[in-house]
């Protein structure tokens, strides 16, 4: 199955490469949209309908906490999971991430493969 | 200055940072001579921990990690720019990974990288070698104002 995704970054440079590891790791994909911050985020969802969200946390403008606390007050959250992608490896962020309403959360560094899983296993319902 | 236990963990994080994310591997032996690094990436931390990491690299190095972060592998058409953004990225990782490893469940705050010039040879720290070059890391930490 191909997915529409959402990557949320403002760093072109990191954008690229999720994309390009979703490649790598044979993740398919029928659209591919990005966004710098969570405002142009929420415009792109607005207009287009995607299966998976990935999202940085330090962003200028309106930053992941904020984002992932909008689209779960807006309830697009409980049909879109949204996947955190932060160097933050601390349990305390994780589960606060958690509270707001992320479904994934994944640490850089990480290798093609473990994208791969985390957004299979968040489309599938899976929770850890 | 540091001691040999910090920089084993610069060069661990360094080594898992490179292969997953920059896909090269570290080598125990520079390819060649060390490069007079022309690049300095400064991102601090603040925290429990607090204090700064320095990245050092030459400009051919840092083109080949950004080449190998983003997929374009065409020199020409990757602008200084395009190249100090993944070198902030870099920056990034590096420090997170490190302080995981120094002080694992310790939350910290990073600041913004700041990518410079650099013209002079790093002196302590830690380097760290793969096939296509070498990079510099240097940890400074900081408690109660004094720097260690």
């Amino acid at each position: 199955m191909a997915y529409r995704v959402l990557i949320v970054d403002d760093s072109a440079a990191m954008r690229s490469f999720i994309r390009r590891v979703m490649d790598l790791s044979g993740v398919e994909t029928s659209a591919v949209h990005e966004a710098g911050d969570g405002l142009e985020a929420l415009g792109v969802l607005e207009r287009d309908w995607v299966d998976v969200i990935l999202t940085d946390i330090n962003m200028p403008g309106m930053n992941g906490e904020e984002f992932v606390r909008r689209l779960s007050m807006s309830g697009v959250t409980d049909s879109v999971p949204v996947i955190v992608v932060s160097t933050d490896a601390t349990q305390v962020r994780k589960e606060h991430l958690a509270k707001l309403g992320a479904r994934g959360y994944l640490v850089k560094p990480f290798t093609p493969e473990m994208l791969r899983d985390e957004i299979e296993r968040v489309l599938s319902g899976v929770v850890l | 200055m540091m001691g040999l236990d910090t920089d084993n963990l610069l060069a661990d994080g360094a080594g898992h940072v490179l292969e997953a994310m920059f896909f090269t591997s570290v080598e125990p032996e520079p390819a060649g001579d060390l490069p007079a690094p022309t690049i300095q990436v400064k991102v601090a931390f603040h925290g429990e921990l607090t204090g700064h990491l320095e990245v050092h690299l030459d400009d051919a190095f840092a083109r080949v990690l950004a080449g190998n972060f983003t997929g374009n592998f065409d020199p020409s058409e990757m602008s200084e720019t395009d190249v100090a953004q993944v070198m902030r990225e870099l920056a990034n990782m590096l420090c997170g990974a490190t302080l995981s490893r120094l002080s694992p469940g310790t939350i910290f705050d990073l600041d913004a990288p700041q990518v410079s010039a650099a013209d002079t040879m790093p002196e302590d720290g830690q380097w760290v070698h793969t096939g296509d070059g070498s990079l510099h890391l240097r940890l400074h930490r900081e408690i109660r104002g004094t720097e260690l």
